[in-house]
């Protein structure tokens, strides 16, 4: 099984493709989505996804960008561009970058379907499961610590994730995930978000603005990171300003 | 001012202009001067002879007035006067008297001869040549009159007239007794004219002579005879015009002593103006032309050469086709600021340049930003998959389809703007339309396609297929008003494909196929209209370059099918 995530800023959009894809038929599992270019960065990690759909036109990290990011951090991660604009441009950009297919929207399902069918081929040609690679160096508790180190140091850079942290110190992202929980008791993806948070309840007490919060927290998406911020608080930014 | 003419030639030429003005006023300045001072210089060196020649005879004359006085109280004379009638002996006494007198005078005198008249009439006389004698002439009485005093005549107004017609000055007066004081006869010494002659020659005067009051020549240069008037009758030096051997000079005479008159022709002065004078002012035309010069150099090089060489910038610039700056190096002067506010100029053109330039760019881009709206229809879209999720979400399976083939419609109809696509797009399109078109008019229709693989990836014009299966949907199937079919074949040529559009329709009447085949002269405007059956031919014509690209073949009440022939255009692949 493959996992599929769908990156488009409208909800519609992600809506109309997850439904009207029968993915366990194509044997395919939908795994989640994502809003924006930063939200996907922040739950790619915690998705794990082998296929991702995304559109171009998003605020605040276009699909290229995440395209750039993404595999980099993921150079097996099957990327199928659907947008609206069929743009050459656009074309061209990814061209250079390793996306796999480019469709226009609106989609036709068969068109969707014939695509998804094609990257399947692609990803049992790389014989990619989606599994951990053995062999990787043993992560001992005082590295879990300079991590930890690392992340409160570096928590602002939007860029930063369960990947980039891996790759930065050598490791398996996917082990590196659960020596982490194993060791500190949380995802590593809730103690950078932990992180975050406690740094946005300090600026929402000095009465930031929101997105001016946002972008110094390494969450540039201000739409994302109040969905974050009331997850975790429970109250919304401007609740917990009043 | 000519334009043709630069500054330096305009220059040059009032300086020349200026140069023949003065050049002009120096000449007859100097030739006025000249001749007014010659005239005076003549003047007076005629003056001078006049007065030097009657000096002179003044002088004579009071030489002969005492030669005439020894003679008058010379004792054999004097006896010869006093004596009896006949007596030839005393004549010769007489004669030897005065020549014991002339001779004492003969170095300084030009006595020619003398006579002794006594009353009675009978003379004795001295000198050479013969006389007429005339005693009782008008003369005598004259100088009897004159009691004593000497008296100048010529000839002696005909008393004494010399046989050779020479003309003698003569001295007469009156002799009187010293004892008695008695009248006892006349004394006349002829004087020779030569006498003077050799005076006259030595003075500096292109010519001299002696005249008498009416005219006659006594000596000198007889030329200048013709030339007396009355006028030299007084005593004051008297000056006139005239030519004179060829050249026009002053002539001037008076008569110092009756009954003579001196001419004197005014000599030619060599100088007339000093040479210091002639040459203060060659200096100071040469200074002037110097000046000239120099002003013509100082002008070419200061005012002329920075023009010429802004000119020559200016015309690089021009010729260029570029508002280029003037980067040549210009005085610090008015031309320098010239060339700077032509830089200015420049500068500020080619701001103005730059800003238009941004602007036609902006409004380009606004221009393209609202084209670009038109043609992708991101709205439209995205809309449309709204609404495909709400189908979704109600299980309206037969909506989302119907949404998702009008998505595919108008993506493939809108898409880019191109006006050639590969023929599975084309297709798709139609296939799309007579779908949804399906859904408004159920089973009116049905569509059937034979397609040869090998023309789909061939390139066709964009939008030949769905205005010619709208074509037979409208004027073809439903005026029949029973189900009919619609059939699209593809057909691989050898060089090129062959598209069949065929409806079992109402056909088309021999006038109508006319009509749609006549080409449209307005080409422009059935482009612009070009998506009726009218214009898709044309479209189609235009784009294959041809007109019997396009066949239809009809038969009323049965069919009516469109043959399309497209000449063979590039392959290419559907997608990236």
């Amino acid at each position: 099984m493959y996992r599929v995530m769908i990156i488009d800023d409208e909800t519609s959009a992600r809506k109309l493709l997850h439904a009207s894809i029968d993915w366990e038929g194509l044997g395919l599992e939908f795994v989640g989505e994502a809003a924006s270019g930063i939200e996907a960065i922040n739950i790619i990690d915690d998705l794990r996804p082998d296929i991702v759909f995304v559109d171009i036109f998003m605020p605040f990290m276009n699909g290229i960008e995440f395209t750039k990011v993404a595999t980099q951090r993921y150079p097996n991660l099957v990327i199928i561009v659907l947008t609206g604009f069929d743009d050459f441009e656009y074309a061209r950009q990814c061209v250079c970058l390793p996306v796999v297919e480019y469709m226009l929207k609106p989609i036709v399902r068969k068109d969707v379907q014939d695509v998804l069918i094609r990257v399947k081929d692609i990803l049992k040609k790389r014989n990619i499961h989606g599994q951990d690679r053995m062999g990787d160096p043993e992560i001992n508790p005082t590295a879990i610590d300079q991590i930890v180190a690392y992340i409160k140091e570096n928590y602002t850079d939007s860029e930063i994730n369960l990947a980039s942290v891996a790759q930065q110190f050598g490791f398996n992202s996917s082990y590196l995930s659960r020596k982490f929980k194993q060791e500190t008791g949380q995802s590593f993806v809730d103690f950078l978000l932990k992180c975050r948070m406690d740094r946005a309840i300090i600026l929402a007490q000095s009465g930031k603005k929101m997105f001016e919060a946002a972008n110094e927290v390494g969450i540039p998406d201000p739409n994302y990171f109040g969905r974050c911020f009331k997850k975790y608080t429970g109250m919304s930014f401007s609740e917990y300003k009043g | 001012m000519n334009k043709e003419r630069s500054i330096q030639q305009t220059t040059l030429l009032v300086f020349i202009v200026l140069l023949l003005f003065f050049g002009t006023i120096f000449i007859t300045a100097s030739s006025i001067i000249t001749r007014h001072s010659t005239k005076e210089l003549q003047k007076r060196a005629s003056e001078t002879a006049l007065n030097n020649v009657s000096t002179y005879m003044d002088a004579s004359m009071k030489n002969y007035n005492y030669a005439s006085r020894l003679i008058m109280v010379n004792e054999r004379v004097v006896h010869f006067l006093r004596a009896n009638l006949a007596d030839k002996s005393m004549a010769y006494e007489a004669r030897m008297g005065i020549y014991e007198i002339t001779n004492m005078y003969s170095s300084i005198s030009h006595i020619d001869s003398v006579y002794v008249f006594r009353i009675d009439g009978d003379y004795a006389n001295t000198g050479k040549g013969e006389y007429y004698v005339d005693f009782d002439n008008e003369e005598k009485e004259r100088i009897l009159s004159e009691r004593g005093r000497a008296i100048l005549a010529v000839n002696c107004n005909g008393m004494l007239l010399k046989k050779d017609d020479t003309p003698m000055l003569t001295l007469s007066r009156a002799i009187y007794d010293i004892s008695s004081q008695e009248l006892i006869g006349i004394l006349v010494i002829n004087i020779n004219t030569e006498a003077f002659s050799e005076m006259l020659s030595l003075q500096q005067a292109a010519g001299m002579c002696l005249l008498d009051t009416q005219g006659n020549y006594l000596c000198g240069d007889f030329e200048l005879k013709r030339l007396y008037t009355d006028a030299f009758n007084s005593t004051e030096i008297t000056s006139e015009e005239s030519k004179f051997n060829g050249t026009r000079t002053t002539i001037s005479g008076y008569s110092p002593i009756s009954p003579l008159v001196i001419m004197c022709a005014g000599t030619r002065v060599a100088k007339a103006l000093p040479s210091e004078t002639s040459m203060a002012l060659l200096m100071i035309i040469t200074a002037f032309l110097i000046s000239i010069l120099f002003l013509i150099w100082f002008i070419s090089r200061n005012i002329a050469n920075p023009i010429y060489k802004l000119d020559e910038a200016m015309e690089r610039t021009k010729s260029s086709g570029w508002l280029k700056r003037i980067d040549e190096q210009m005085p610090n002067n008015e031309i320098g600021r010239l060339a700077e506010s032509y830089n200015g100029m420049i500068d500020y053109l080619n701001e103005l340049f730059n800003r238009l330039i941004e602007e036609e760019k902006n409004n380009q881009k606004a221009e393209m930003r609202v084209l670009q709206e038109q043609i992708k229809p991101h709205f439209l879209y995205n809309t449309l998959e709204t609404i495909s999720y709400l189908a979704v979400q109600e299980n309206a399976e037969e909506a989302h389809s119907a949404l998702e083939t009008l998505g595919s419609f108008y993506r493939n109809f809108l898409s880019k703007g191109d006006r050639e696509i590969p023929l599975r797009r084309e297709l798709k399109i139609t296939q799309d339309y007579l779908a949804l078109q399906k859904l408004r008019y159920g089973d009116t229709f049905t569509d059937e396609y034979d397609l040869d693989e090998r023309t789909m990836d061939c390139v066709v014009p964009k939008l030949i297929l769905q205005p010619l299966v709208e074509n037979s949907i409208y004027h073809g199937v439903r005026p029949k008003g029973e189900q009919g079919i619609i059939r699209i074949t593809t057909k691989m040529e050898e060089d090129g494909i062959v598209i069949k559009v065929y409806d079992s329709g109402v056909g088309m009447t021999r006038e109508q196929i006319e009509s749609a085949l006549t080409p449209d002269k307005e080409d422009s405007k059935s482009m612009i209209s070009g998506f009726g059956l009218h214009g898709t031919i044309n479209r189609i014509r235009y784009y294959c370059d041809g007109d019997d690209v396009v066949k239809i073949t009809s038969e009323p009440g049965e069919f009516t099918e469109f043959e399309i022939y497209i000449p063979k255009m590039k392959e290419v692949r559907e997608g990236i």
